[in-house]
C-alpha cells in the first residue's frame, strides 16, 4: 500500500524541475525587456517581441475596442487585420460569407464567414446578448465557449486540428471571434456543422481584473459563479472543396549521426505544412526542436511560424515527427521547394539538452 | 522564502518598487516556474506563462498590497490566471518563440523518462481544479495554506481540506 509520504515524495519529485539555462536565460531577457519599458506603456498588456514573432498569440489576447463600433462585421475584420498574418488575411478575404445567425438562452452567435483549405479552417463569428463582467484592473475578459466543428466526413476537429482565437469586443458586450482550426482538411466539398453548446464570460467562475491581481475587495475570496450559458446553437454551412494540395514525400538528409526526414508538404492558399521527423543514431527522437527556418519555393521564402506533435490518430503519432506551420500559403504548387534547418536541439534519454549543427536541406520538387 | 528578506517590498507602505523588480523577479521566478511547469505539458509552454506572469505583475505593480498575501501569494495568483487563459484558448500548439537561437525551441512530448512525473501530474490534473492546484501550489510552489487561499479564493481551512482530499485521491489512484 502506498503511504502518504510516498505519495507527497512522489510529488515533489515530480514538481522539483528548473529549465535549463538557456530557459533562464530567455525568460531573464523577456523580463529585463518588460521592465526597460517605458512607463507609459507598462499599463495593459502590450505586444512583447515574442508577441509579435507570435502573430497568431497575439491573436489570442481578447481585445477592447472602445467608441463606436458600429458592426460586428467591422470587429471581426479588425481581429483578423490585427493579427498581421497574411494566411489569416487570405483566408477571410477568400471566406465565404454567410450571414446565418441562432439564438438560444438569450444569446445571439452569428456566423459570418468561413474558409477551408487543406491545411486550416477559419470561421468568423460575433456572440451578443451577454455581458462581459466588469474588470477591476482594466484587463478585460475573454468569451469562453464549447463547440464541436464537423467536416463533411464526419470527422471532428479535435481528431485533426490544433484550434487557435482570435478575438474582440466592443463596449456593448458584442464579442467577435475568428477561430481556425490547422490541420489536414479532407479534400472533400459538403456540409460543415458548427455547434455551440455553451458561452459565456467566465467559465468557471474567475473574472480577470476582479477577483485576481492584488485584489482587495473581500468578496475576492468568494469568486463569482460560472457565467457559462447552456444552449444549442447549430450552424450548418457548405463549403468548396478545400484547396491546397498534399505532397507526400520521402526526403531526408543526414548530418553526422542525425537524420532529417520529411514525409509530407502540404501547400494551401494560406499556410504551408511540412512534417518533418528526427532520427539520431538511427533512433527515432520524439522530443527535438530546431531554430527558425523558413521553407523556400521559387523566389519566396515562407516563414515557419509554428509547429505541433501529431495529432491523435494521426498516422505520425508517436515517431516524434513535428508538422510546421508557415504564417503564409501560396496557390503555387509547383518546382522546387527546400527547407534548410541550420540547427537543432534535441532531448537525450537521459533528460540532456543536446544541440546539433547542420545545415539539413530537405528538397522537393514538384511537377 | 521569507519575504522580509526582500528589499523590494516596503512592509510599511505595503508596495512593490518597479526599479526593485528584478529582485522579486530573481526571488520568484523558479517558484512561479514550478507551478507552471507542473500545469503544462511543455518546457516551452511553462516559460512562455512565466514570461506573461512577470509581465503582467510588472504592469500592475501599483496594485500590490503586500496586506493581500504577499508578494508569493500575488505572483502566483497572477501565474494561475495565465495558466487559465491559456488553457482556455484551447492551444496545443508549441510556437517558435524568439528569432533569438537560445530561446527557440519546440518542446514536444514528454520523454520516456519523465513517465512517472507525467504520470503522477496528470492524476493532479484530474482532480477538481481547486485541489489540483492547492497540491501544486504547496507541493511545488512551497505556499502555506494561507497563501494558497488568497491564490485560488478560500478559506485557510478549506484549502487544508483540499489539499487532504487531493492527497487522498492520489493514494487511492497508486492503491
Amino acid at each position: 500500500m502506498t503511504t502518504r509520504d510516498e505519495i507527497e515524495t512522489r510529488l515533489l519529485r515530480a514538481v522539483e524541475v528548473a529549465p535549463s539555462a538557456d530557459g533562464w536565460h530567455w525568460l531573464d531577457e523577456q523580463v529585463a525587456r518588460v521592465m526597460a519599458r517605458p512607463a507609459a506603456r507598462r499599463r495593459g498588456r502590450t505586444p512583447s517581441v515574442r508577441m509579435l514573432l507570435r502573430p497568431l498569440a497575439v491573436l489570442a489576447a481578447f481585445v477592447l475596442l472602445t467608441g463606436a463600433v458600429g458592426a460586428g462585421l467591422n470587429l471581426l475584420d479588425r481581429t483578423v487585420e490585427s493579427s498581421g498574418t497574411p494566411g489569416w488575411q487570405t483566408a477571410w478575404n477568400r471566406a465565404q460569407h454567410l450571414d446565418i445567425s441562432e439564438t438560444d438562452a438569450g444569446v445571439t452567435i452569428t456566423v459570418e464567414r468561413a474558409y477551408a483549405d487543406r491545411n486550416q479552417v477559419l470561421v468568423g463569428f460575433t456572440v451578443a446578448g451577454l455581458e462581459p463582467p466588469v474588470s477591476g484592473t482594466g484587463e478585460p475578459s475573454a468569451l469562453d465557449w464549447t463547440a464541436t466543428l464537423t467536416d463533411p466526413t464526419g470527422r471532428q476537429a479535435e481528431r485533426w486540428a490544433t484550434s487557435t482565437t482570435g478575438m474582440a469586443g466592443d463596449e456593448t458586450g458584442l464579442s467577435a471571434v475568428v477561430q481556425t482550426w490547422e490541420g489536414e482538411v479532407a479534400p472533400m466539398a459538403g456540409t460543415w456543422v458548427l455547434t455551440f453548446s455553451s458561452v459565456g464570460y467566465n467559465g468557471d467562475g474567475f473574472v480577470p481584473g476582479q477577483c485576481t491581481v492584488g485584489a482587495t475587495d473581500p468578496e475576492c475570496l468568494n469568486p463569482p459563479p460560472s457565467g457559462m450559458i447552456d444552449g444549442r446553437w447549430r450552424f450548418e454551412f457548405e463549403l468548396p472543396t478545400p484547396a491546397g494540395s498534399v505532397v507526400p514525400a520521402d526526403v531526408s538528409d543526414t548530418v553526422g549521426q542525425a537524420t532529417l526526414r520529411l514525409t509530407e508538404l502540404r501547400v494551401s492558399p494560406t499556410m504551408v505544412a511540412a512534417r518533418i521527423g528526427l532520427a539520431v543514431d538511427a533512433r527515432q527522437v520524439t522530443t527535438w526542436s530546431s531554430l527558425p527556418f523558413a521553407i523556400r519555393h521559387l523566389d519566396r521564402s515562407y516563414t515557419v511560424g509554428s509547429g505541433v506533435t501529431s495529432f491523435a490518430g494521426d498516422p505520425g503519432e508517436g515517431t516524434g515527427e513535428i508538422v510546421f506551420f508557415t504564417t503564409a500559403g501560396t496557390d503555387d504548387l509547383a518546382g522546387r521547394w527546400e527547407i534548410q534547418i541550420a540547427s537543432l536541439t534535441y532531448q537525450s534519454r537521459d533528460d540532456e539538452e543536446i544541440p546539433l549543427s547542420g545545415p539539413w536541406t530537405l528538397t522537393v520538387d514538384v511537377p | 522564502v521569507d519575504e522580509d528578506r526582500i528589499p523590494a517590498v516596503d512592509a510599511k507602505a505595503e508596495r512593490l518598487d518597479a526599479s526593485a523588480f528584478g529582485l522579486v523577479y530573481q526571488e520568484h521566478r523558479l517558484t512561479v516556474y514550478r507551478y507552471l511547469r507542473a500545469r503544462t505539458r511543455t518546457d516551452a509552454e511553462a516559460l512562455d506563462l512565466a514570461a506573461d506572469t512577470f509581465e503582467r505583475a510588472f504592469a500592475n505593480l501599483e496594485r500590490f498590497r503586500a496586506r493581500d498575501g504577499g508578494v508569493r501569494a500575488w505572483l502566483l495568483r497572477i501565474a494561475r490566471n495565465a495558466a487559465i487563459d491559456a488553457h482556455r484558448r484551447g492551444r496545443q500548439t508549441v510556437h517558435i518563440t524568439e528569432a533569438n537561437a537560445q530561446s527557440n525551441r519546440i518542446a514536444v512530448e514528454a520523454d520516456r523518462k519523465e513517465r512517472e512525473r507525467v504520470e503522477i501530474l496528470d492524476l493532479v490534473g484530474r482532480l477538481p481544479r481547486d485541489q489540483g492546484d492547492a497540491l501544486l501550489l504547496r507541493y511545488a510552489s512551497g505556499l502555506t495554506a494561507r497563501e494558497i487561499g488568497i491564490v485560488i479564493g478560500k478559506r485557510e481551512g478549506a484549502v487544508q481540506k483540499q489539499i487532504e482530499r487531493g492527497l487522498a485521491a492520489l493514494r487511492e489512484a497508486y492503491r
